[in-house]
């Protein structure tokens, strides 16, 4: 692999990834254990993996690298574990309660449906800002940013004093109402906290998430104190290990990806904590993007299946957004990837109930974990299920440094479900199997349709250590007659090749809203001179040009009386009525395609409400993914060798010899190899199926091709 | 009015009802892998419609407040699925499908590629604004299901703009009623109905898109429901449907084994009719009475005041809808909600009465206000049988009645043009306190799974408002050893107009609604209450924001009509939830603490509680217990007792000290004993061993009574009609010896029976507990009990 590098990693909660593309398109890849709380010494860890894999030394390997691009779940850690700083919030007197209030959905917010059935009985989520440390102070300004009663300098000075010398806390956000509107009291009030307190972080709420809506704009803003000191104790002692590790500190910065499959300088990341939420799912749509544009594919989307949770994704040409999402039972309005989640993983558990047969939505988790793993798990889980039908490598998972115990998988299964149901126990296993992939395959369905789009024509990539398994189960379930399992073995660490291939991107984003007339053309080159302010300040603060950046422009626009939003690209050449004519042409067009004919109501005309830029430095990419494979895409097709064999059980034949296959280091001559089924194909840190009535083939990017006969 | 300690009266008009479908165990098996895929599969179908609902339709009604449901039944009409969204509606799927079955002829046969359009309340429907487009589904000739949405549309027509009509006599002054017309026919839309109902609203497009959004919704239904089928056949896709429904039924059958049998009784009151002069002085009844059996439920509203001549009744689909918004969330938290359930349900109510009226009764504010307090009674008489069922009480959540304070606030904004809403807020109720735990605050209506109010911002730019604040009413919860949990207060006036109409209406605003459980408080009054009399601006310009504390707000009345200028500000204060257990017994330190956090006045934590609570905001524990005994002191001074006649007289209690272990005890103040020189059972207080009297007696009848003046409550309150008599009182049952509250109500002076609202089959009592006792822990009595005495 020739220098210079770009590295993309990956820290999840289990486990570490690393991807290294070379400047020739080679790739390889890595997997190591994550070494929570600690998560800088996995990356470590994960780091040397790949510099033994391309015998180098890791110094040599930082030293030549163009890029270090890094998702994390450190915010996610924090988020889970509570492990966060002691939040004073501020906000406009009356309106104190507001973060605790949750706009009265405490009980429900952020939990699988059936939970809402008994509402009363659920936990509140954790509380971010004891309620004792919110407090109100006398301001107020209305919708249209016209300023009513002034801030309360007295009792703003009163406001930070008892907080932050009576209560105690870390670290102050301020949300007052319509600051997105007109910043001007959260600005001063951080102005006279700062002069007092200049140690203090403050984080203001018009700044981090300029969008109407208090509620969801506020607890952003709390979330994201509430991370700060976690995140950026991780990224500082990072980047010191970095320093440590490299010549004479001799590498290039590290980039933090965001939610919104965006890098970041990592001081960046230290202000905006809060969008490092789901920045590594987030890197898989960035990966699938990035793949889609080889093969040429416009409609797909992707599936991702863990130990404990099931991600999709649908990706209609460009990148899905959602403007407000619940991470956590914790609404968050900043802009992040699209994802839809459902309790479906390999450590889902089974179950018998009324004489009917349940998987999850709980998870046995890494701990106790499957059965099978011997850990302590007494549930059987999916995996328990695939290591029952002998789909799972008994001896070495994980490229042979975990054994399983299928016989004390068999037994779980047979006690707890074959038993009590009246089956055979691999029928019973097969049925687990067939059930999971079922709901995931409704989940799939459900996120399409309820986005306008019918789930068959897209292609689907299936990612994630789990995922190979089940590829053929859910396609089969949706009606698809195919289906990719993206890179093959690599597949595994998608995510950290999307990171590593993915751009440095800044969104920007300013609410404001007025009737989409002509008339109104003035206010519309307003708002956009109001963004492009907020962009150089911003930037400035980072000694960023904005020249250096490719900038594109959106407005958000929905109709009078209805809810549906749809963000419109528009053009910053035309300006003036012509402008608004052509967002109203691109918007009603869009409209009807998304939500149906006759769906908006024109009558009552449009409105704008936000108006967005994105500015984007590109990533290098002389290297396509894995492009030395392209010579040989006419289909080489030299058989792959077997490098074993196993009895598995199918549905239709029961117990048969099944061909076992390595796939971690695929040879380019593979590719157009279409290996017979059934088949188990292996690499490190996953397993993929072929069942009998598939056919897997190998494609000039070592995509596995899973296709019915 | 009905003595409620003698059996029943004749019935005259009443009907029982049960529910328009059979179920029965499904004949075919369905292996249980096939079973589950398909179930899950037919789940996300239904999840489908509300998707495709809220696409396409994208109104505030549909996409914020979730105000519609869905369902998928079978030919017959029995609901396999029912949509999370709002219970009220959802329950009268059945009801809906099989009025539209009756209604068709031999010559107007329901047709495949047919929808109806429906917002009759005499077929189901709660109210007019509820409207349902629902949809047959046929493979080939047969009738296999039902598809249907119903959603709540702002205009249908009627005297007032809304839908909701309080100046109407009847309904012909109301929204305009749709008996299930054929909207589409052969898969295509009918424009003459399109043309039909556009012209009886004031909104006429935002129907027609609503009307659209309800079909796309039955056809995504139709597409899933088609594809399934095909995929795993007719007789596979009827069965999973049938054992869904089969399955409810069972384990509602064995919750219903594990619940206290027999009869449980609440009693319910709301005031005023509508806005005409003849409503003002209107008092309703809702009556009551539970029976569990082991495998079904009656309800028997026998004693339920007369039809209205306003807009408060409900119809019949509304008193079922309450029921089930208040069953299936505290009886069923753990079954899948479904027609199984309403299987097992029976109705006994009188034609001609406030929640099954007769045509043309006014009904369009039914949905607030004749089937909330049917929700209420429901919430009322479960919470009584659930605290008689100890295997159960642990597991099961509260029951909570509720109000919901409705609202149309309209007018016209800057440019001329006419705006109009519904204000949501009222939606942040929250929960009674149970055995162990205070009550919820702000958990929503438990009718409604997922509920939440809008932003003050979203609600600032869609609407000409300012808010004042928004926050957690104080001292507005029923006090006891646990609280009520708290719900939402907030204030507002006009801004940047000089004029709005602002039409208000609830129940319970001079009395509270929802009772306590075993001695603890009511929930707090429902109050609606302006000033006009502020210096706001002045304020300001000062740098002084005023919010809760510093108004003086003028209480109104529970129906009123007002013209907002710029100087008004409007409160609404949401009842807080029923308290559970006498409220001195209650730690001290967590009164000390709710007044602490301002949720409590120190006032009334020495009123109610007994505690004294210091400066510093530490317990006085010397000045806690003498406090504490004065007030058990002035209970028994104060009392009297209702006696075996209903009659109330001076207190003289001779009854003997109850002897033995309890074989059952029921919520914080009373329990069952053997007698074990007479071996019947008997009431007696769990504290100090009172026997109030034999099992099948009521207790209440042998407690100490003391009659209260409703404002000593303390909560914000609202306007009494009569200002100087105030029409209710409350009404407190002590033991007479300890002096531990075992009750509180609410009722009218010398009118009002007491309740008998626990009413155990004394064979069941004998078979669970008694026998139980005498054999496992008869040893255990005769040594530890009768040795020591």
């Amino acid at each position: 692999m020739k220098a210079p590098y770009l590295l993309g990693t990956d820290i999840g909660g289990t486990f570490t990834d690393c991807a290294v593309f070379g400047s020739d398109g080679d790739m390889i890849v890595a997997k190591t254990p994550s070494t929570p709380p600690f998560f800088e010494k996995g990356l470590l860890l994960s780091l040397v993996s790949a510099a033994d894999k391309l015998k180098v030394t890791i110094e040599d390997l930082l030293k030549n690298s163009r890029h270090l691009s890094h998702g994390t779940t450190v915010a996610t850690n924090a988020l889970i574990n509570q492990k966060g700083a002691r939040v004073g919030f501020i906000s406009t007197k009356g309106f104190e309660e507001t973060l605790w209030h949750m706009r009265g959905a405490a009980y429900c917010q952020g939990l699988p449906i059936a939970d809402w059935q008994h509402k009363v009985t659920n936990p509140r989520p954790f509380t971010l800002v004891d309620p004792s440390c919110c407090i109100g102070i006398s301001e107020r300004i209305d919708h249209s940013g016209k300023v009513l009663c002034p801030l309360n300098e007295q009792e703003l000075t009163d406001a930070a004093q008892q907080l932050i010398k009576a209560n105690g806390v870390d670290v102050v956000g301020i949300g007052f109402l319509w600051s997105f509107i007109n910043p001007v009291h959260e600005l001063q009030a951080r102005d006279i906290i700062l002069e007092e307190f200049p140690h203090i972080p403050v984080t203001l709420s018009s700044e981090l998430a300029p969008l109407l809506g208090e509620y969801e704009r506020w607890s952003t803003t709390a979330l994201n104190a509430f991370l700060g000191p976690e995140v950026k104790g991780y990224i500082e002692r990072m980047l010191s290990e970095l320093a440590k590790t490299a010549h004479k500190g001799d590498y290039t910065p590290a980039h933090i990806m965001q939610a919104n499959g965006g890098l970041v300088s990592h001081k960046r990341a230290i202000a905006e904590p809060v969008k490092l939420l789901q920045s590594g799912p987030a890197g898989g749509m960035v990966g699938a993007l990035e793949l889609m544009k080889v093969l040429k594919l416009d409609k797909v989307m992707t599936a991702d299946m863990g130990g404990t949770s099931f991600d999709v994704c649908l990706i209609d040409k460009e990148a899905p957004y959602v403007q407000s999402s619940i991470h956590n039972r914790h609404a968050i309005a900043t802009r992040m990837v699209d994802i839809e989640s459902i309790g479906a993983g390999g450590g889902s558990i089974a179950r018998v109930e009324r004489g009917n047969l349940t998987v999850g939505p709980d998870s046995a988790g890494a701990e106790p974990g499957p059965v099978c793993y011997s850990k302590g798990g007494i549930y059987p889980t999916v995996t328990d299920a695939n290591a029952v039908l002998g789909y799972l490598n008994p001896k070495a998972l994980l490229g042979g440094k975990m054994s399983i115990d299928v016989e004390a998988a068999r037994r779980a299964v047979e006690d707890n479900i074959a038993r009590l149901l009246g089956m055979e126990v691999e029928d019973a296993a097969l049925g687990i199997v067939q059930v999971v992939d079922a709901h995931m395959a409704d989940l799939l369905r459900f996120h399409a349709l309820s986005r306008g789009h019918d789930p068959r024509d897209f292609s689907v990539f299936c990612f994630g250590g789990a995922t190979g398994l089940h590829a053929c189960g859910i396609a089969e379930q949706i009606g698809l007659s195919k289906t990719i399992v993206p890179l093959g073995g690599a597949a595994t660490v998608f995510s950290a090749i999307g990171i590593a291939r993915c751009d440095q991107k800044r969104f920007f984003s300013l609410s404001r809203t007025f009737a989409l007339v002509a008339g109104n053309a003035e206010l519309l080159v307003e708002a956009f001179d109001e963004l492009m302010e907020v962009v150089r300040t911003q930037l400035a603060q980072e000694d960023i040009d904005p020249k250096r950046l490719g900038w594109s422009f959106s407005v958000s626009v929905r109709y009078r009386f209805q809810t549906n939003e749809l963000e419109i690209p528009i053009s910053k050449n035309k300006t003036g009525s012509s402008l608004i004519d052509t967002i109203i042409n691109r918007f009603d067009k869009l409209y009807t395609k998304r939500f149906g004919p006759d769906s908006g109501y024109r009558e009552g005309g449009r409105e704008l409400l936000a108006v967005h830029a994105v500015g984007i430095l590109p990533t290098p990419r002389e290297a396509i993914i894995a492009s030395s494979l392209n010579g040989s895409s006419a289909g080489g097709g030299q058989a792959l060798e077997l490098s074993g064999s196993r009895m598995c059980f199918f549905a239709d034949a029961g117990w048969v010899e099944t061909g076992v296959y390595n796939i971690d280091s695929l040879d380019p001559s593979a590719s157009g190899y279409k290996i017979q089924s059934p088949a188990v194909l292996e690499a490190e840190g996953t397993t993929i199926l072929v069942p009998s009535n598939w056919t897997a083939s190998i494609d000039a990017y070592r995509n596995i091709i899973l296709e019915v006969i | 009015m009905r003595d409620y300690g003698k059996p029943l009266p004749e019935l005259g008009l009443a009907k029982t009802w049960v529910p328009p479908f059979k179920l029965s165990m499904p004949a075919e098996r369905v292996d249980p892998v096939t079973y589950e895929i398909v179930r899950h599969r037919l789940w996300y179908a239904g999840m489908t419609i509300g998707e495709t609902l809220r696409k396409v339709s994208g109104t505030i009604v549909v996409s914020e407040a979730q105000d519609f449901s869905t369902f998928i039944t079978l030919a017959d009409g029995a609901p396999a699925f029912l949509g999370p969204y709002v219970l009220l509606h959802a329950g009268i799927a059945s009801l809906i499908i099989d009025g539209t079955l009756k209604v068709m002829t031999q010559n107007d046969k329901i047709k495949p590629g047919d929808m109806y359009f429906l917002n009759d309340p005499w077929m189901g429907v709660v109210h007019q604004p509820d409207c349902a487009v629902i949809s047959p589904f046929f493979v080939g000739k047969e009738l296999i299901a039902w598809c249907g949405v119903v959603v709540h549309q702002l205009d249908m027509g009627g005297v007032d703009p809304g839908g909701v009509s309080p100046h109407a006599k009847d309904a012909y002054g109301e929204p305009t009623i749709y008996p299930a017309v054929r909207i589409v026919e052969r898969g295509r839309m009918r424009s003459d109905i399109d043309r039909l109902l556009r012209r009886n609203s004031r909104l006429p497009d935002i129907l027609a898109l609503d009307v659209r959004s309800m079909i796309a919704a039955n056809r995504a239904a139709q597409n899933q429901m088609t594809e399934v089928v095909k995929r795993y056949g007719v007789s596979t896709v009827q069965t999973v449907m049938s054992k869904m429904l089969w399955d409810s039924y069972m384990a509602f059958a064995e919750r219903l084994d594990s619940l206290a049998r027999g009869t449980f009784r609440a009693r319910d009151f709301f005031e005023g009719g509508g806005y005409l002069p003849e409503h003002a002085d209107e008092l309703y009844e809702v009556d009551l009475a539970v029976t569990n059996d082991g495998e079904r439920l009656h309800f028997d509203f026998s004693g339920t005041s007369p039809q209205a001549n306003g807009f408060v009744n409900c119809g019949f689909g509304g008193a079922l809808g309450g029921i089930l918004g208040a069953l299936l969330p505290v009886l069923a938290p753990d079954i899948p909600w479904n027609g199984g359930i309403l299987a097992r349900l029976e109705i006994t109510s009188q034609e001609g009465t406030i929640n099954n009226p007769i045509w043309p009764a006014a009904v369009s504010g039914g949905v607030t206000e004749g089937s909330i307090s049917t929700g209420t009674v429901t919430a009322g008489a479960l919470g009584h049988m659930i605290q008689c069922s100890p295997a159960a009480s642990a597991k099961l959540p509260p029951p909570s009645g509720s109000v919901f304070m409705g609202s149309t606030f309209g007018g016209v904004d800057v440019e001329g043009k006419f705006w109009g809403t519904l204000i949501m807020d009222p939606i942040g109720m929250a929960a009674n306190a149970s055995s162990n735990a205070d009550g919820v605050d702000l958990c929503g209506s438990g009718a409604i799974p997922f509920t939440r109010f809008a932003n003050v911002e979203s609600a600032e730019h869609s609407y000409p408002m300012l808010y004042l604040y928004r926050r957690m009413g104080r001292d507005a919860f029923g006090y006891g050893r646990h609280c009520g949990g708290r719900a939402i207060e907030f204030a507002f006036k006009i801004h940047d107009v000089d004029f709005a109409a602002l039409l208000l209406w609830c129940h319970g605003a001079e009395f509270p609604n929802v009772i306590g459980m075993s001695g603890g408080g009511p929930s707090s009054a429902a109050r609606f209450g302006i000033t006009g009399d502020t210096d706001i601006e002045k304020l300001w310009a000062s740098a002084q924001l005023p919010t809760s504390d510093d108004f003086d707000f003028q209480a109104l009345v529970a129906k009123k009509e007002l013209f907002l200028t710029p100087d008004d500000v409007i409160v609404f204060t949401i009842p807080g939830g029923g308290g559970y257990g006498d409220p001195l017994s209650r730690d001290p330190q967590l009164v000390a603490e709710d007044t602490i956090s301002g949720k409590l006045s120190p006032k009334l934590a020495s009123d109610w509680f007994g505690v004294v609570v210091t400066q510093e905001g530490t317990v006085d524990l010397e000045a806690t217990k003498r406090q504490r005994e004065q007030l058990c002191l002035r209970r028994l001074q104060e009392a009297k007792v209702v006696g075996n006649k209903n009659e109330i007289k001076d207190a003289s209690f001779t009854n003997p000290k109850s002897k033995g272990a309890p074989v059952l005890n029921i919520g914080d103040g009373l329990s069952i004993k053997l007698q074990p020189d007479t071996e019947t059972l008997v009431w007696a207080c769990q504290k100090c061993g009172f026997q109030y009297g034999p099992i099948e007696d009521n207790p209440f009848y042998h407690a100490a009574l003391r009659h209260g003046h409703i404002n000593e409550l303390g909560h914000p309150m609202g306007q009494m009609v009569h200002l100087d008599q105030p029409r209710f009182i409350m009404r407190e049952f002590f033991c007479p010896n300890c002096a531990l509250r075992i009750a509180l109500d609410i009722a009218r002076p010398d009118i009002d029976p007491v309740i008998h609202a626990a009413q155990l089959d004394e064979g069941w009592v004998m078979e669970h507990f008694v026998s139980k006792v005498a054999t496992l822990k008869a040893p255990a009595i005769t040594t530890t009990t009768d040795g020591v005495r």
